[in-house]
């Protein structure tokens, strides 16, 4: 019985690829560059894995990079982008709702200046008309938009913003880090990065996928090929190839299981108490993501009351935590930023499993209601 | 009044609600908090319950009424700042009927 719910934050690595990751350890551990036998073995793991991931994602092995996280990944591909394009100018657009990631680096990237944000609307979809206005005005190196938010689940529409792009000769970044391996892989990208530990692969790899005649350069200095020197955690690597390929594998089965399960909470958790909804759009969402706005009650404390009950959720609350600081990506929404619920499904995840679930929450919610009114009762310090 | 300063949410809409819950339709609620989280949940709150939000304004560190940073347009919010370092702002709600009523 699975009660991890909380698959968008990161899932147990998957069996077979701590197999594929003991073997690798054991066989691959010599330096790839070299020409004796273990470094042929080596090299041949590491160029086997890229060929892997690269098919999965639909491209040419040599389009695929390994870096050392997904934030690392988007850290290059942002910086990469705007090293290439520093003739035409600084500039970054995005959408409200990227990765923290994403922002920070456009941030960096942008210097004194600041990134432009482009609004989403209620379902946290990112408005096409302002991103395509923003794209076209001067300076602006790159785009970035996400394929999946990974906080509500809602889809992208990276099309029409991959075309906005294009049109206006602004390269398009997209962050698939909550959705490969939960989705087929987009195709409307440039560059585009993701994380192992997302789909079962081990923490420590993310993958950057950059299309030829894309400027990118390297912000960093560079092997022969124009990559970033050196070489990956190549048994770490290899396991992230496993597992992807497994998760890509079951995809038929997994996307039609997961979003019936998500349909399911998404009909019900509204009922089982007064006062609570669900965020994000019915059906430009990803299958295995779904957010619920529990009014009156603190996320943080229903995160804590369902993991004494044995599920592990997550919030984008943050009422308590010390920086005070509310999820972006639900203000940006203009959603209530208490009482925020998170469930993310892994795909080992069944229907007794969210039965179960279903029977817990209302507990936790009357706990955490519980709580909180008791905090306002108290008179002002 | 309904003051919420020195609290985080949820207890300023908590606070609020148990306000406006007591009040006929048409009645005004006066919310006081210093939560940044709050200038974000008391448009939201509104819109999530069909309450209106009638104007947002700073309040000075001697809790005096500053200028309304935002009084809207009929049909319209009032622009939410976050409030500045260490001050509160200051929320008008007017109670509307319970949707579906």
């Amino acid at each position: 019985m699975s009660r991890y719910f909380d698959a968008a934050s990161g899932l147990p690595l998957r069996p077979e690829a701590r197999r594929a990751l003991e073997a690798a350890l054991e066989h691959g551990w010599a330096d790839p560059a070299r020409l004796h036998r273990d470094g042929r073995v080596a090299r041949q793991l590491l160029d086997a894995a890229r060929a892997s991931v690269a098919a999965c994602i639909g491209v040419p092995p040599q389009q695929v990079m390994f870096t050392s996280s997904g934030t690392a990944a988007i850290q290059l591909g942002v910086l990469g982008l705007a090293r290439g394009r520093r003739k035409v100018g600084a500039g970054v657009v995005a959408s409200a709702v990227e990765h923290s990631a994403v922002l920070r680096a456009a941030d960096w990237v942008a210097g004194g200046g600041e990134p432009t944000i482009v609004p989403v609307n209620a379902e946290g979809q990112v408005e096409v008309k302002g991103f395509r206005r923003a794209v076209r005005a001067p300076g602006v190196a790159l785009g970035c938009l996400q394929h999946v938010n990974p906080e509500v689940g809602t889809i992208q529409p990276l099309a029409e913003a991959h075309e906005a792009a294009a049109a206006a000769g602004v390269p398009l970044l997209v962050d698939a880090a909550a959705s490969l391996g939960s989705l087929p892989a987009p195709q409307h990208w440039d560059v585009l990065a993701a994380s192992a530990h997302k789909w079962g692969g081990p923490a420590g790899v993310g993958v950057l996928a950059v299309r030829s005649g894309v400027r990118w350069r390297s912000p960093l200095p560079t092997d022969d090929a124009g990559r970033p020197a050196g070489f990956p955690d190549i048994p770490a690597v290899v396991a992230a190839a496993t597992a992807l390929e497994q998760a890509v594998g079951d995809l038929g089965r997994t996307q039609l299981q997961l979003s019936r399960l998500v349909t399911v909470l998404r009909e019900r958790v509204p009922h089982v108490a007064e006062d609570v909804t669900v965020l994000g759009p019915a059906e430009q969402r990803a299958p295995h993501i779904v957010c619920f706005t529990i009014l009156y009650a603190d996320g943080d404390v229903l995160v804590t009351e369902l993991d004494k009950a044995g599920f592990a959720v997550s919030s984008g609350s943050a009422c308590t935590s010390d920086t005070r600081r509310p999820s972006h990506v639900l203000a940006a929404m203009g959603a209530v930023t208490h009482g925020n619920l998170r469930v993310s499904l892994a795909p080992d995840v069944t229907e007794a499993d969210i039965g179960a679930f279903l029977l817990a929450l209302p507990g936790a919610i009357t706990a955490a209601r519980a709580a909180a009114d008791s905090a306002a009762d108290r008179p002002v310090p | 009044m309904v003051e919420a300063r020195g609290v985080l949410c949820p207890v300023p809409i908590i606070r609020l609600a148990r306000a406006a819950s007591a009040l006929p339709p048409g009645s005004l609620v006066e919310l006081l908090s210093d939560d940044p989280a709050a200038a974000l949940d008391v448009p939201a709150w509104c819109r999530l319950r069909g309450h209106t939000l009638v104007a947002v304004s700073v309040l000075g560190p001697e809790a005096t009424a500053a200028p309304a940073v935002g009084t809207p347009a009929p049909g319209t919010e009032p622009a939410v700042g976050r409030p500045p370092e260490g001050q509160a702002l200051r929320h008008l709600i007017r109670v509307e009927a319970p949707v579906g009523s």
